[in-house]
């Protein structure tokens, strides 16, 4: 008697836990109409790049789920088949998705185009622990020495870049709208030059020049294109927490530059940015890095163009521009 | 020299660091020389596990990490005791269910929530750096229970971790003593995880035991010598994690099975004296 | 005054009866041998009686309370059998453990009577090791720290689980004049469980017979002259226990 309660218990529980696991997963502006290019992107710049170029003929889809922090996202099964349905699969570069390389041998010979958005970029590279300039990626997207910063979306010239990639591929798989892409894409172009123009005028006369975060190295970039010195608690691997003699060089060189305001980014906690704020006195202002969205902001509709532009806004308190 | 030894104490993160994590130390050996005599030296390392899936739900959930693994892990614990007394399950195997169990849910989750992110992996070494003034209230307020319990209890806690039979025929009140040992093993294992980490919380608890058990001249003088060796390695972990730009979690483990070493070797040579 | 009563007492570990219809009365100044084979729900007995178990059937009353509510423990001291009930590595010195025995009487707060303690190493000849590792000690000599931990606080009964075994020979006559003195002097009640059949007779005044159920309870005259016993027994063992040493 006892027993086959025991199985039965197992069999419910069994099948709770199918009828559970065959539930289909939302993913973020999944749609499932025929006739489309069907696209999937693995960051968010790229999915905005993409949905603003393809406008109506496209179906994208990103394959971060919201909120989720992606410096250590890895593909899953359910990834994998919805890619294996896509025509068009856009990454940023080998240094953000290092799996891509994967999914390129998976692939290999399916209908797939692969297309590395980061191609032609203007790359920072990474040369013992601090970054430095070293000049553009070759054709194949190699850029030597250890290794490169991955966020080169934060520089708009890339960005603009990253969009005509974006473009030509849609192109290439879809010519008979190729007028349609084209007439976005630059239309997007000339948004990205205008949000550059704010960029540079603004920041030109401000008082401080040195930008503290306390958060992962993200803009490297951005500091870079705007003459700004950048400065990060963390270093680019997402693993390595600060030492207690960097929180101490942080803290003095806030103290130092006369610094009243600290940069911390978005999704992750800003534990280490709030400790250091504690210490300094300093206030805290968020600069989102655009990997990801949160769900709110997936709700709300948040464009790449809204975050930027949102940066401009606290990087003009954080350097007492105004 | 001598000034740059003391500059570290200049920033409030290291004070906070030490003055919680004093504290910690301190309890975490105390408790640890009652858990690894009564052979559940692995507990630390099954209720850090426990924490792990606690500190992945908080994280789904948008919650604040401490709030979810306290009761989550002292649930757990009082459900590695309840196993024990059942006549069949030892308490190695009780704490090898919960501690897989832990671990799963954790990856569960974090799968569920979208994957490992750079927050849970700080829980998993530690993060003593980013201590907050209400930490180390909380660690206060713990340390303070742990203690009184410890004082307070001394007589019986010792006499039933001798002989559990003898203290209760004697009239102890075994039950009660012992949950509360777990409830406090708990409570103190979640604060450990923001000193050491996740992973090294086991350590935090069973070293300075060891440590002290090497050449104790009793039960009382254990349970001076572990808390005493644990202090002193958090303080020079922390000191010396500032001079070597070192993190501070594994050097304070590492310092602390120097002391273990230490120890062991002067009783091997004592021993060999002694023949 | 009735120190222990035995009524109606059933025991089960799972479905398995190990004790039955249990019934006796142990009375004060009663020095008890508790004897059986393997088996016989000797250890078990024992165990109802400090109330460490819960009977099936039936109760097992000290000093007038039922057992297992029984609160005022400092009147029992306790010797448990010794195998491998406890840890030989177990930081603890020979004072460290005595004292364990006069937790019974603490009054919430601080374990009085340091002079207890010694007065009891003196009497067990172990004054020199007092500061000494339980585990360093012989066989012997850690025996009679648990025996001075069973007798410190000076109880009104005594239980003793088989606690010659471990002694050495000379030590062993100076432990069960001890016994002896205790039991005639001051009217503390005994109740010893033992394979020794030989010598139990020299010192009990009572044989308590177990086989999970009560074979025989009485006085050793009473079981020395019964004819029903010699059948039970065969004339070999009545013999055994009967027999007379000086």
């Amino acid at each position: 008697m006892r027993i086959s309660r025991a199985a039965w218990t197992m069999l419910i529980a069994l099948a709770l836990i199918t009828a559970f696991a065959c539930r289909s997963r939302e993913d973020a502006g999944h749609g499932n109409q025929t006739g489309k290019l069907k696209v999937v992107a693995s960051l968010f710049p790229l999915y905005d790049f993409a949905r603003t170029v393809g406008g109506g003929n496209v179906d994208i889809t990103l394959l971060l789920p919201p909120g989720v922090e992606p410096h250590s996202f890895e593909p899953r099964p359910a990834d994998m088949v919805t890619l294996s349905r896509a025509d068009i699969f856009i990454y940023t570069n080998r240094y953000m998705e290092p799996w891509a390389g994967d999914i390129l041998k998976a692939t290999d010979g399916s209908r797939l185009l692969i297309v590395d958005a980061g191609r032609g970029a203007d790359f920072l590279e990474r040369t013992g622990g601090e970054f430095a300039d070293e000049g553009k990626s070759d054709e194949t997207g190699h850029v030597s020495g250890e290794g490169a910063d991955p966020h080169i979306w934060l520089d708009f010239s890339n960005a603009k870049m990253m969009v005509d990639t974006i473009r030509d591929a849609f192109i290439t798989r879809n010519p008979a709208h190729a007028e349609i892409y084209r007439t976005n894409a630059q239309l997007y172009r000339d948004r990205l030059d205008a949000l550059d123009g704010q960029y540079r005028n603004a920041l030109s006369g401000c008082r401080k020049k040195t930008m503290v975060d306390g958060g992962h190295y993200t803009f490297g970039y951005l500091a870079r294109r705007y003459g700004l010195t950048y400065i990060a608690a963390y270093g680019l691997s997402p693993d390595a927490e600060p030492t207690a003699r960097d929180l101490a060089r942080i803290s003095r060189m806030l103290s130092k530059e006369g610094l009243k305001y600290l940069f911390h980014e978005e999704l992750l906690s800003p534990r280490i940015a709030q400790t250091i704020a504690h210490e300094t006195g300093a206030s805290l202002l968020r600069l989102h890095g655009a990997h990801n969205i949160s769900r709110e902001e997936l709700r709300a509709g948040t464009t790449f163009l809204d975050l930027m532009e949102k940066n401009l806004d606290q990087l003009l308190t954080g350097l007492q521009c105004r | 020299m001598g000034m740059e030894i003391l500059e570290f104490l200049n920033y409030g993160f290291i004070r906070r660091a030490l003055l919680a994590g004093s504290l910690i130390s301190l309890i975490c050996a105390a408790l640890g020389v009652i858990l690894v005599l009564r052979r559940l030296s692995l507990i630390g390392d099954g209720l850090s596990h426990v924490t792990f899936g606690s500190v992945a739900l908080a994280m789904a959930l948008n919650v604040y990490p401490l709030a979810v693994s306290m009761p989550v892990v002292v649930v757990s614990s009082l459900g590695i005791l309840r196993m024990t007394a059942r006549a069949g399950i030892y308490g190695d195997a009780a704490i090898g269910v919960v501690s897989s169990v832990g671990i799963a849910c954790g990856i569960l989750l974090a799968s569920i929530a979208g994957g490992f992110n750079v927050d849970l992996f700080s829980y998993l070494f530690g993060n003593i750096l980013s201590i907050s003034v209400s930490e180390v209230i909380t660690a206060f307020i713990v340390s303070c229970a742990v203690l009184a319990a410890v004082y307070f209890h001394f007589e019986e806690i010792f006499s039933i971790t001798f002989d559990e039979e003898f203290a209760r025929a004697s009239g102890i009140p075994v039950d009660r003593i012992n949950t509360m040992i777990m409830v406090l093993t708990a409570v103190t294992v979640v604060l450990a995880m923001k000193v050491v980490g996740i992973m090294l919380t086991s350590a935090l608890l069973v070293l300075p035991a060891v440590t002290a058990f090497q050449n104790a001249r009793g039960f009382r003088n254990a349970m001076l010598v572990a808390p005493l060796a644990s202090l002193l390695s958090l303080v020079s972990g922390i000191a010396l994690s500032f001079s070597l730009d070192l993190p501070a979690g594994a050097l304070i483990v590492v310092i602390n099975f120097i002391f273990f070493c230490a120890a062991f070797l002067v009783r091997y040579l004592a021993g060999g004296r002694a023949n | 005054m009735t120190v222990v009563e035995s009524k109606n007492l059933f025991v089960n570990y799972g479905a398995l009866p190990v004790l039955s219809d249990v019934n006796f009365s142990i009375r004060q100044g009663d020095y008890v041998g508790l004897v059986g084979p393997n088996g016989s729900g000797k250890s078990t007995l024992i165990k109802c009686i400090l109330g460490l178990l819960r009977p099936a059937k039936g109760s097992v009353t000290l000093f007038g309370a039922e057992s297992l509510a029984m609160h005022q423990r400092e009147k029992i001291g306790y010797l448990p059998q010794r195998i491998d009930f406890f840890n030989p590595r177990f930081p603890s010195t020979v004072s460290e453990i005595i004292s364990q025995g006069l937790i019974a009487n603490k009054k919430g707060g601080k374990v009085h009577g340091k002079t207890q303690i010694d007065v009891m190493l003196e009497h067990l000849e172990i004054s020199d090791i007092k500061n000494r590792l339980i585990g360093d000690l012989s066989g012997g000599q850690q025996q009679r720290v648990f025996i001075a931990r069973a007798l410190v606080n000076e109880p009104e009964l005594l239980i003793l689980d088989e606690p010659g075994s471990a002694l050495d020979p000379d030590i062993r006559d100076n432990f069960f004049s001890l016994l002896r003195a205790l039991n005639e002097k001051k009217g503390v009640t005994i109740i010893m469980v033992t394979h020794d059949i030989g010598g139990i007779g020299e010192y009990a005044s009572k044989l308590l017979y177990l086989d999970k159920r009560v074979i025989f309870f009485g006085g050793f005259d009473e079981f020395c002259r019964s004819e029903n016993m010699e059948q039970f027994f065969g004339s070999a063992s009545q013999h055994i226990i009967c027999h007379e040493h000086h």
